[in-house]
């Protein structure tokens, strides 16, 4: 058998070895990695970065929160309390530290407004006044209405006297004082239709003598009805120091400063309109986006008309798409709520 | 007097009180919620209630249930399968970790139930562009076809810098271990019968070309082929309860948890994937307790490429309902 031990001997020699690498997988896996570097960038926004405060996971980023940025586009909060964004950047905090930030739970988040102007018109101040701020039983008014001009906020409406309700109006100016706190200081009043500015400066009778106007957010002292304009408003809690504060035509403008603030990002989509999330982590309904880059702009190609307590039918009635990078573009239907802002 | 009077009748002390506005939000999103955590967990999988607690970011269901029908499946680079129907559950590799599509590795798939038909251009993609693709390589350029119950192969066989073209033919057998084994009982060099010149001088085709691939050993006169380790990752699991060669290909069917029942959800239309239960991480996005059915844009088959889905679902339309049911519609 000497001839099939040779043969064996060739066939050996020539049989070759069938080690090999999987070189897809090692592709797929450092695909996967460049994806998620990238995805983590997200969190750097110039010379500002959502600061790292847990360990990153497969579901967690670590980041502290994201960040928000709106340009003109209506942001409610319910119905007609809302404000008109002009590019605001805005960071969005859980309030446990731990959570994702969740859109459907304005009660679990903190937005912190670290630049730009809202806009809150005459009629969102109105609602914000009646369905939000003086919403309470008790209140010593109501019906309000505010007017604004250049320089001059006009708060009409009526207040509580011993059960019978009667109509007022106040005229004056609003300035900034520290922090997010407001002031407005009205010079001219009237009761019952009639001018009660003289017979009060005659009386030597200041305005907190007369009523006593307090509720969350406001407080009349002296002639002075003091507003801090972040607690103004419906959860979710805000807080944002102000650099000005002016009324005009168009409404109340709060314009906010903070020592440091994030670069603008270039948004996916080209718009005047939207709302761009970056970085951290956002949950709505049972989607948590990790590392998040998020545009939402309204569906029609208008302008976005977000409204916080109620954007669930917005969404379910507008669509998404995901970009290759894992961008996730949201195109929020128009709201059915006629009271949107004007 | 009259500032007096004014005085007395305008005094009011506010009540801070949660507004209603915020108390109606609360109240719907706490009914949203009993929805969006309903663990809704396919009858007949058992043990994956048996995982963790629910949280902001974890759905407590540590594997995703998938049902596949009529849908064209590929891992990559046409690799895979044609799905007539498949119950399937993607089953985290570490506990800790989460079904990411962007990671094949982090997962298996393990069939529970259905039909799986591997055409023969999914044959010769797995042998070309998978289990053969390491150099030196015996052998190259496998061209299959099917018959009933056979199967055939051309191949190249690379013997010291020669190309012998090769051909092979043979039934194939389930092992006792769950194997495929195809049985090689002809076997052409040239165009000449030479399975009989090997049988004689008590050779075998493993002396002439070594093949030990994962998932795949070239045996005597037989190709020993393991489905869980074959195919690209994610691994498979799940045992073969029978394999059929007909014409069309080599269909597969498993059987292992024939009482494994998904709630389908309507407007599914004939080909679809749905998900139903568990975590699933897909563009960096975690679904949780995920309810997301994929499905095509117009009635024709849907095609899934698993380590490409970024590419085809980004061209795609999402729509999320108010119960978190997530449709996803393809557009080609």
């Amino acid at each position: 058998m000497l001839w099939r031990a040779a043969l064996m001997a060739v066939l050996a020699a020539l049989a070759f070895p069938a080690e090999g690498r999987d070189a897809r997988a090692a592709a797929k896996n450092r695909q996967a990695a460049a994806l998620e570097r990238e995805a983590e960038a997200r969190n750097m926004l110039g010379a500002y970065t959502i600061p790292q405060i847990r360990p990153k996971t497969t579901r967690d980023s670590g980041r502290e929160g994201m960040m928000l940025f709106i340009r003109n586009a209506n942001f409610r909060f319910v119905r007609g309390v809302g404000f008109f964004g002009e590019d605001l950047i805005v960071a969005v905090n859980a309030n446990d530290g731990l959570s994702p930030v969740i859109f459907d739970d304005p009660q679990a988040v903190t937005l912190r407004v670290l630049s730009g102007s809202l806009v809150v018109s005459p009629q969102a101040l109105t609602d914000l006044l009646n369905s939000h701020v003086f919403n309470f039983a008790g209140a010593p008014v109501r019906n309000l209405r505010a007017a604004t001009a250049v320089n001059a906020l006009t708060l009409s409406g009526e207040m509580n006297r011993r059960g019978k309700w009667a109509p007022f109006s106040m005229t004056g100016l609003v300035t900034m004082e520290g922090g997010s706190r407001i002031a407005f200081a009205p010079a001219e009043i009237a009761i019952d239709g009639r001018s009660a500015t003289e017979l009060l400066k005659a009386a030597n009778v200041a305005l907190d003598e007369l009523i006593r106007l307090e509720a969350p957010g406001v407080k009349l002292e002296g002639d002075v009805i003091r507003m801090d304009a972040a607690a103004l408003f419906p959860p979710p809690k805000m807080a944002f120091d102000l650099a000005a504060a002016s009324v005009d035509a168009r409404g109340l403008r709060l314009t906010m400063t903070a020592p440091l603030a994030p670069a603008w990002p270039k948004p996916p989509l080209a718009r005047d309109s939207y709302a761009l999330i970056k970085g951290g982590d956002v949950k709505f309904l049972t989607v948590m986006t990790v590392n998040t880059l998020m545009q939402i702009v309204a569906a029609d190609g208008g302008a976005l008309d977000f409204s916080l307590y109620d954007y669930r039918p917005q969404l379910a009635a507008g669509t998404f798409q995901f970009r290759m990078d894992g961008g996730l573009i949201v195109s929020l239907a128009r709201s059915g709520d006629p009271e949107a802002l004007k | 007097m009259r500032a007096a009077a004014l005085i007395a009748l305008l005094a009011a002390a506010p009540a801070l009180a949660e507004t209603p506005e915020i108390a109606r939000q609360q109240r719907e999103l706490d009914a949203r919620r009993e929805v969006w955590e309903a663990r809704d967990i396919p009858g007949g999988l058992v043990g994956a209630e048996a995982a963790g607690t629910v949280t902001s970011r974890s759905s407590g269901v540590n594997r995703v249930a998938l049902y596949l029908q009529n849908v064209n499946f590929t891992f990559t680079s046409g690799i895979g399968f044609y799905v007539r129907n498949l119950a399937v559950t993607l089953e985290l590799k570490t506990p800790d970790g989460i079904v990411d599509f962007d990671r094949p590795g982090s997962f298996a798939i393990r069939i529970h139930r259905g039909e799986a038909l591997l055409r023969p251009h999914h044959l010769n993609a797995l042998f070309n562009r998978h289990v053969l693709v390491y150099r030196p390589r015996a052998l190259s350029n496998m061209r299959i076809r099917t018959a009933p119950g056979r199967m055939y192969a051309e191949a190249d066989l690379h013997l010291r810098g020669f190309d012998i073209p090769t051909s092979l033919g043979g039934r194939l057998a389930l092992t006792r271990d769950n194997r495929l084994l195809y049985q090689i009982d002809e076997v052409e060099a040239f165009g000449i019968p030479v399975e009989w010149l090997l049988k004689r001088l008590g050779l075998g085709l493993t002396d002439l070309a070594s093949l030990e691939r994962p998932g795949v050993s070239l045996q005597s006169f037989a190709l020993r082929i393991d489905h869980r380790r074959a195919f690209p990752m994610p691994e498979l699991r799940g045992d073969i309860a029978r394999a059929r060669l007909g014409p069309d290909g080599l269909r597969l069917t498993f059987a292992d948890s024939a009482g494994v029942t998904f709630d389908l959800p309507e407007g599914r239309g004939e080909s679809f994937i749905w998900a139903q239960s568990g975590d699933l991480k897909f563009f960096g996005v975690v679904a949780l307790n995920a309810r997301i059915l994929v499905k095509p844009g117009a009635p024709r088959r849907l095609n899934f490429n698993l380590y490409d889905y970024r590419r085809q679902l980004s061209a795609a339309t999402g729509r999320l309902d108010e119960n978190g049911v997530m449709t996803i519609t393809t557009a080609d």
